[in-house]
């Protein structure tokens, strides 16, 4: 149980990363937004999971956490898109440069 | 009156998640805190999970819609580390519109928090019928619905 806890938590922190990279190589605010939600998502998921794995009396807790992290964190980047859309900040069509 | 009851009972069954204990005190002091959030909170929430189908959708809810939420969302991930990961970095983004059938204000939030969660989509804005998604990948996305339909479904049974 402790060892599959650990593999969650590495898997999540591998997917942090991952969304930490993507913000850093996207060119444009809603790539950027794309990059960084969906890896922040599921690499929570997957640490609170391996948490709670590794800590069985935290498990109710962490999928609780799991559950809001879920229903917020789309909606938060939604808000962050929607804002920059209503600024007027184009989105790139082409975004490849060599 | 409903609404004032689902309301009540929603904040008593996160007092339970979170406190993980039926202790006598601990039930009464969440009685007591779920019907003082509940008063003071009552015209900001409009929802009501008295209905007579619940167990049918809460069924749904755990057995279609999440796993494929789930699957999806560990879709979204691979395919965003497979565009992060690659040198040349292949994006095709482009902002498209899409039409959807659902009415209910509730049901076109958890689409929305679906399709940003699915590869290669964010939801930019909902109007109406209309979600606006920004994609990293125009050419999968030709007609009026593709990115709406796979959800509609599984939502439409739970939320609506």
């Amino acid at each position: 149980m402790h060892t599959a806890g650990q593999i969650f938590i590495l898997i999540g922190t591998f997917f942090m990363f991952l969304g930490g990279l993507g913000v850093f190589r996207m060119p444009d605010v809603y790539n950027r937004l794309q990059a960084g939600t969906k890896a922040t998502t599921l690499g929570f998921m997957s640490i609170a999971l391996g948490v709670g794995l590794s800590q069985p009396q935290w498990l109710l807790k962490a999928l609780v956490l799991i559950a809001f992290i879920a229903f917020t964190n789309p909606v938060s980047s939604s808000v962050l898109a929607r804002a920059a859309m209503k600024r007027g900040i184009p989105a790139r069509k082409v975004t490849r440069h060599d | 009156m409903k609404r004032f009851l689902s309301l009540f009972l929603v904040v008593l069954l996160f007092w339970f998640l979170f406190t993980g204990s039926f202790h006598r005190d601990e039930i009464i002091a969440g009685v007591v805190l779920s019907l003082l959030i509940a008063l003071a909170t009552k015209n900001y929430y409009r929802f009501n999970i008295l209905l007579p189908d619940l167990p049918v959708r809460i069924f749904k809810f755990v057995f279609a819609y999440l796993p494929r939420l789930v699957f999806e969302m560990v879709k979204a991930n691979i395919h965003m580390a497979s565009i992060v990961l690659n040198p040349k970095l292949p994006l095709d983004a482009d902002i498209i519109e899409n039409r959807t059938s659902l009415t209910g204000d509730i049901s076109r939030l958890v689409l929305a928090n679906s399709i940003t969660l699915t590869p290669g989509t964010l939801t930019l804005d909902v109007l109406e019928d209309t979600v606006v998604i920004h994609t990293v990948n125009r050419a999968a996305y030709k007609g009026d619905k593709t990115a709406t339909t796979p959800f509609e479904k599984a939502v439409k049974g739970v939320f609506e």
